[in-house]
C-alpha cells in the first residue's frame, strides 16, 4: 500500500542569525501516522516543530504541507493550512485570561464563524475526549495542575479537528499512569479520525504508540523509520539512550 | 419525487447524508438541515468525511434509533462523540448580597496582606538581614533617584513659574510685589516640592517595583528564593524600602530648589522683583523649620510608596492581566496615601505650630 504524504521537507536549514540548527535535513511524514521526534536537548526540535507551523521561515530548503509549498504564500493561504493545524506547546500555553473552555470556544470561533452554543458544546466535548472532568471548563489554567494543563492544551489542539497534530513533549510533567492514558488518548484519536501526530517525546513509552520515529542528531535526521529497527543507528547518542535501564524497558516492550 | 442538496439526499422517505460533514462545512450544514422533514430512516453510508463536528450535528439533529447504512468511518466518529458527551456545568449566578459581600471580603483581605506583609518584612529585616544586597540598592538609588532627576527638574520648573504666573496679577492689584516671594518659596518648599516628588516617584518605582517583583512571583522565583532559605522580603523588599528613604528628601531638596528658581524667573519678568531681591528674602522667610518640614515628609513617602509598590508585586498572580491590574492598584494606592499623609502632616504640623 503506498502511502499519501502529509508533510515532507527537502533540504531544509535553519538557523538563529548565523547559528546554523539544522543542515540538509530531509522529512516525511504519512497521512494518519503519528511520527515521534526524539533527541537530545537543543538539538533543534523545537526549531523544526516551530518551522511545520508557520511561525518560524528556514533560511533553506522546502516544507511542503499537504501538497502546498510553504514559501511564498499569501496571508489567505497561510491561514488555511494554519486551520488543518493543532499545537500543543512545550509549555501548554493556554491563555491565561480565559477558563479552560472559553480558551477552547475563542480557537473554535476565531477559525471557523460557528454559532455560540456549538461551540460550547464542542469545547465541552474536546475537554472529555482529552480525559478532564466536566467543571474543568469553568477553571482557569491558574487553577489546573501541571499534568491537568496539559491535558487541556491537548483539548484546545483538537479545537477544531486539525488535519495534523503537532505535540511538542506532551506527557513530560505528567505521572506515568497519565502519561500512558495520555498515549492512549492519542493512539485512539489517530485511529477514529485518521489525523496525523508529530510528536516531539523524551519518554521513551511514548515511542510505543509511534509508527515511525525520527532522531535528530547533528544538524540533521539520522533515523527514520519503524520503532523496532532503532538497535541499527549508529550513533553514540542514541546507543546510550537505549543501552541504559529505560533503553532496555522500551526494547523489550516493544518485542513483546 | 427528491430533495437534493450538497449534503442531503432525499428518496423514498430516507435521507441520505453525503459529502464532508467537517467543521468548516457546519454552518452549511445547520442552515438545511430543518429543511428535510417526512423521513423515516437516516442513511450515513454516502458521508465522504467526517470529524467530530458532523458527528455532534448527526447526533443533535437525527433520533440514533433512527440510523443505518454502513459507514465505518462515521460509526467510529459518532461512537467517539456519543462516549464524550457531556453537559457544561451552570454556573451559579451570584445574588447582589453574596456579590457585595464578597466584595468586602476582597477589601478585607486585601489589608490584612498588606499588615501581614509588613510584619513578616519587620521580622526578616531583623531575623535575616544577611540576605541584603547592597549591589540591589545602589542600583535602585540610581534607578529611582539618579533616574528620576530629569522629570523632577522638568515639572518642579513649570510649577514654580506657574504658581507665580498666576498670583502675580493679584499681587500686583494689592501693590505687593516682593510678597511673590512668601508665596511662591513658602508653598513650594513646605507643600509643593514633596507632593510633585512623591506623585512622580509613585508613577515611576511604584509601578516598577510592582511589575518586576511580580513577574519574579509569576515564575516561581519568589518561591525558590524562599525554600532556598534566602528571605525575598530582605532580598527584595528592603533595598527598595531604603534606596527611597534615601532618594526622597534628596528629590525634594532638588525640586525646591528649581520650583523657586522657576518662580524667581517670572518674579522678574511681569513684577520686576531683582534676582538679588528674590534671594535675600527668600532666605529670610523659608526658615530652618519650614524647609525642614518639607524635607521631612520624604522619608516617610519613600517608606510608603515602596512598601505598597512591592507588596502589590507579591499579590500577582499567574493570569497575564494580573500584573497590569496590581501596577495600577500601586499607584492609585501610593498616590492615594501620599495626599492623604500629607494632609496628616499638616494637621500634625499646625498642632505643633510649626
Ligand atoms: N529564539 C532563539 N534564539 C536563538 N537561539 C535559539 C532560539 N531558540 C532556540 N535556540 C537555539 O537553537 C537550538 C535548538 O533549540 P530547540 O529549542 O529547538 O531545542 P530542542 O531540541 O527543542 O530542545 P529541548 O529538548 O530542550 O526542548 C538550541 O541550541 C538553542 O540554543
Ligand atoms: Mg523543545
Amino acid at each position: 500500500m503506498v502511502k499519501d504524504i502529509i508533510i515532507s521537507v527537502r533540504n531544509l536549514q535553519s538557523a538563529y542569525n548565523e547559528r546554523i540548527i539544522h543542515q540538509n535535513l530531509n522529512l516525511d511524514v504519512y497521512k494518519g501516522e503519528i511520527l515521534a521526534i526524539i533527541g537530545g536537548s537543543g538539538s533543534g526540535k523545537t526549531t523544526l516543530l516551530k518551522e511545520l507551523i508557520l511561525l518560524k521561515e528556514p533560511k533553506q530548503g522546502d516544507i511542503i504541507i499537504d501538497g502546498i509549498n510553504i514559501k511564498q504564500l499569501s496571508f489567505k493561504q497561510k491561514q488555511a493550512i494554519k486551520n488543518k493545524i493543532g499545537v500543543m506547546f512545550q509549555s501548554a500555553a493556554l491563555f491565561s485570561s480565559l477558563s479552560v473552555g472559553e480558551n477552547i470556544v475563542y480557537v473554535i470561533k476565531k477559525r471557523y464563524n460557528i454559532d455560540d452554543e456549538t461551540a460550547k458544546n464542542m469545547a465541552m466535548l474536546k475537554i472529555k475526549i482529552s480525559d478532564l472532568d466536566e467543571d474543568v471548563y469553568w477553571l482557569y489554567p491558574s487553577e489546573l495542575s501541571g499534568g491537568m494543563k496539559k491535558k487541556a492544551a491537548l483539548a484546545r489542539a483538537l479545537a477544531v479537528d486539525p488535519k495534523i497534530l503537532f505535540l511538542d513533549e506532551p506527557v513530560s510533567g505528567l505521572d506515568p499512569i497519565s502519561a500512558d492514558e495520555f498515549d492512549k488518548t492519542i493512539k485512539k484519536l489517530v485511529e477514529l479520525l485518521g489525523i496525523s501526530v508529530i510528536m516531539i517525546t523524551h519518554d521513551l513509552s511514548s515511542l510505543l504508540i509511534a509508527d515511525r520515529v525520527a532522531i535528530i542528531a547533528n544538524k540533521t535526521i539520522i533515523f527514520c523509520d519503524t520503532p523496532d529497527k532503532i538497535h541499527t543507528v549508529d550513533d553514540a547518542w542514541v546507543k546510550e539512550l537505549f543501552m541504559g535501564e529505560r533503553g532496555k524497558r522500551f526494547l523489550d516492550g516493544n518485542k513483546a | 419525487m427528491g430533495q437534493n442538496h450538497e449534503f442531503f439526499e432525499l428518496k423514498d422517505k430516507i435521507l441520505y447524508l453525503k459529502g464532508k460533514w467537517v467543521v468548516e462545512n457546519t454552518k452549511g450544514i445547520q442552515k438545511k438541515i430543518s429543511d428535510f422533514v417526512g423521513f423515516e430512516r437516516v442513511d450515513i453510508s454516502l458521508v465522504d468525511e467526517i470529524d467530530t463536528f458532523g458527528g455532534l450535528l448527526i447526533l443533535q439533529n437525527f433520533d440514533k434509533s433512527k440510523l443505518s447504512g454502513k459507514n465505518e468511518k462515521v460509526e467510529s466518529v459518532l461512537e467517539l462523540v456519543l462516549n464524550n458527551l457531556a453537559k457544561i456545568p451552570k454556573v451559579k449566578k451570584k445574588s447582589l448580597l453574596l456579590r457585595f459581600s464578597n466584595y468586602l471580603e476582597k477589601k478585607l483581605k486585601d489589608y490584612l496582606f498588606f499588615l501581614n506583609f509588613i510584619g513578616k518584612s519587620t521580622i526578616d529585616f531583623i531575623s535575616k538581614i544577611s540576605d541584603f544586597e547592597f549591589r540591589t540598592f545602589i542600583k535602585d538609588i540610581q534607578n529611582m533617584g539618579v533616574g528620576a532627576i530629569g522629570i523632577v527638574g522638568v515639572l518642579s520648573f513649570l510649577i514654580g513659574l506657574v504658581i507665580a504666573y498666576q498670583s502675580a496679577a493679584q499681587l500686583r492689584q494689592f501693590g505687593a510685589n516682593i510678597f511673590i516671594v512668601d508665596l511662591v518659596s513658602i508653598s513650594i518648599v513646605r507643600e509643593l516640592g514633596p507632593l510633585i516628588v512623591a506623585i512622580i516617584v509613585s508613577g515611576r518605582s511604584a509601578s516598577s517595583y510592582t511589575a518586576t517583583l511580580g513577574l519574579m512571583k509569576v515564575q516561581e522565583e519568589v518561591d525558590t528564593l524562599d525554600t532556598m532559605g534566602v528571605s525575598p522580603y530582605t532580598l527584595l523588599v528592603l533595598p527598595r524600602i531604603l534606596s527611597l528613604f534615601i532618594v526622597m528628601p534628596l528629590l525634594i531638596v532638588f525640586a525646591d530648589i528649581i520650583g523657586i528658581f522657576g518662580g524667581m524667573i517670572i518674579s522678574n519678568l511681569i513684577l520686576g522683583v531683582n534676582y538679588a531681591e528674590f534671594l535675600d528674602r527668600a532666605s529670610r522667610v523659608v526658615t530652618i523649620k519650614s524647609f525642614l518640614s518639607g524635607i521631612v515628609k520624604g522619608p516617610v513617602f519613600g517608606i510608603v510608596i515602596a512598601l505598597i509598590g512591592t507588596s502589590e508585586g507579591f499579590k500577582v498572580e499567574q493570569k497575564a492581566e494580573s500584573i497590569g491590574t496590581h501596577v495600577t492598584a500601586s499607584v492609585v494606592k501610593s498616590i492615594f496615601s501620599v495626599i492623604v499623609i500629607d494632609a496628616i502632616f499638616s494637621v500634625i504640623y499646625r498642632w505643633l505650630k510649626i
